[in-house]
């Protein structure tokens, strides 16, 4: 099987056409709370899957910036669905959404202070333990300005690679989307990270919303990605070379074919790389 | 409490405030995107789970009482398809639905399709288990409902209107007070709901309750001495219902 480069998320509409796609390095990513289940067609959807093709496996609910660790319960359903689909790569958020015992479907925002970094280091430690995998740490989309924080986002993630062995997954969506919304330069900012650190990197599209007199750029998912946010992503590999990269699309879903060649600008972008290492792939 | 903690404490009280307090607009604008996001996740994965309730009621009145239920019943559970168990038990006591007595009952129909849908695999019963058994052996088997198999109990036209919806039959449907309840099974081909009949329903709880089949049809020859006992079970084994036997009929030797 050739290397993984670019990948879809995977959606259930587009089953068949995932399954029997042939175009070479094709990957798929799935959101593992949706496959949190004991059984049934979606789980009988991913053995079919990861039978065919590799699979990432993005969690979005264990809350690791959160002061509180990371529920157990939780941490082994998401060890079950790394290992029922042999996940080539398993990633998380520098987020919070769960707080006493409530749980938001949305990826939090909070001071990023030494505390919150130990904390979070804390948090890694443990998800890694169990998994024993290694976790790529997602970059989100910010809307709240904060002025408490003691870390760069940058130097934040950087510690916490070197603190817990974790790996970084970029979002350059969401570098996009939070340079324009709290301020910051997008491209200083991905110069800032470790690039050996870099296991993935996802892109997707982005809203305008307004509220009031503020405009605020949205990462729904939901739209084609913009040529700005391909310019990042051009910029982050011409210094780090070849990743693992996702189309991120959640929300008004397209047919599977517009999402193929979504795909195709990256890997055209990839495949003309100088690097003699077009793709690394961390493994485990 | 930590100054992390601190801060979760107060974005988590901004987040489900009825309203926000005023705050500088920037501040009042993040926090709108952040709240708008997480009561469209509840919203969404509600109307995924109750996808029958969102066809009868339609978009604004789902919104209107699906907003309501989350800002009472705050998500526990980071697994969208689990969210949302007492949504049947709140459109019960939700006044608004007063006068659509069997919407209720659709929902609880909603949350067992979906209980259904994901639960663990394991084979089903084949009928020819029973190929050989003496009508003692036959008596004495106890038998165990599969992962998949659900009983809803239902009262005013709760499985027509559903199969009605599910089946987007537009002809009229008549709804009555009917008693008809719902057993839900999942075959290979998908997920599939049968009415049942008052007996029958009687008939197969006492299976659940680990009735051997002797004593389950008892309870319903003693309703309706009718009861066609062979036929139902046919039925019901056919459907998928059953998941094991235990212990393992012996055939005559």
């Amino acid at each position: 099987m050739p290397p993984p480069t670019a990948g879809l998320g995977f959606k259930p509409e587009h089953f068949a056409n995932a399954l029997s796609c042939s175009a070479a390095g094709m990957w798929y990513e799935i959101h593992a709370e949706n496959y949190m289940v004991a059984g049934g067609s979606r789980i009988a959807m991913l053995d079919s899957l990861s039978s065919r093709h590799p699979i990432s496996v993005h969690g979005v609910g264990l809350s690791l910036a959160g002061s509180e660790e990371p529920d157990q319960v939780h941490l082994q359903k998401l060890k079950q669905v790394v290992e029922r689909s042999d996940a080539f790569l398993v990633s998380e958020h520098l987020a919070w959404n769960r707080w006493q015992g409530g749980h938001f479907p949305d990826l939090l925002p909070f001071p990023r202070t030494t505390e919150a970094l130990q904390t979070m280091a804390r948090n890694i430690d443990i998800a890694q333990n169990t998994l024993q995998r290694k976790l790529l740490i997602e970059n989100p989309s910010l809307y709240l300005i904060l002025e408490t924080h003691e870390w760069s986002e940058p130097d934040f993630l950087r510690e916490l690679v070197r603190r817990t062995g974790c790996g970084l997954l970029v979002d350059v969506n969401n570098v996009y989307v939070s340079s324009h919304n709290i301020g910051g330069d997008a491209r200083a900012y991905l110069d800032q990270l470790p690039a050996a650190a870099i296991g993935e990197i996802h892109v997707a599209g982005h809203v305008r919303e307004a509220h009031g007199e503020i405009e605020l750029l949205i990462d729904n998912h939901g739209a084609t990605i913009c040529d700005d946010v391909w310019k990042l992503y051009q910029h982050l590999i011409n210094r780090i070379g070849a990743r693992p990269t996702l189309i991120e699309r959640d929300n008004a879903i397209p047919a599977f074919d517009v999402l193929l060649d979504e795909r195709e600008h990256a890997v055209e972008r990839m495949a003309v790389l100088t690097e003699p290492e077009q793709c690394h792939v961390h493994a485990g | 409490m930590s100054t992390q903690a601190e801060f979760q404490s107060e974005f988590t009280n901004y987040l489900l405030a009825e309203r926000l307090p005023i705050m500088p607009p920037r501040m009042q604008a993040a926090m709108t995107v952040y709240r708008n996001t997480v009561m469209r996740g509840w919203i969404d994965a509600l109307a995924a789970n109750y996808p029958t309730i969102l066809k009868l009621v339609g978009n604004e009145w789902f919104e209107a009482a699906a907003s309501e239920f989350c800002r009472r019943h705050h998500s526990n559970t980071p697994v969208l398809a689990e969210l949302g168990a007492s949504f049947p038990s709140f459109i019960a006591e939700f006044p608004p639905a007063f006068d659509l007595p069997y919407l209720s009952e659709v929902a609880n129909i909603d949350r067992n399709w979906m209980k259904s849908n994901f639960a663990a695999d394991t084979a089903s019963l084949p009928v020819s288990i029973f190929q050989g058994l003496s009508g003692d052996q036959l008596m004495s088997t106890r038998l165990q409902l599969h992962p998949a198999t659900r009983l809803v109990a239902c009262k005013h036209s709760a499985v027509s209107i559903w199969l009605h919806n599910f089946h987007n039959n537009v002809d009229e449907l008549t709804i009555d007070d009917s008693d008809q309840d719902a057993l839900i099974t999942r075959l290979p081909e998908g997920i599939v709901v049968t009415p049942l009949c008052m007996i029958e329903f009687r008939f197969l709880t006492e299976i659940q309750n680990s009735k051997a089949l002797g004593e389950a049809a008892v309870t319903a020859l003693g309703i309706n001495p009718e009861f066609p006992l062979a036929a139902t079970l046919a039925k019901l084994i056919n459907l998928g219902c059953f998941a094991d036997v235990s212990p393992k009929p012996r055939t005559q030797t």
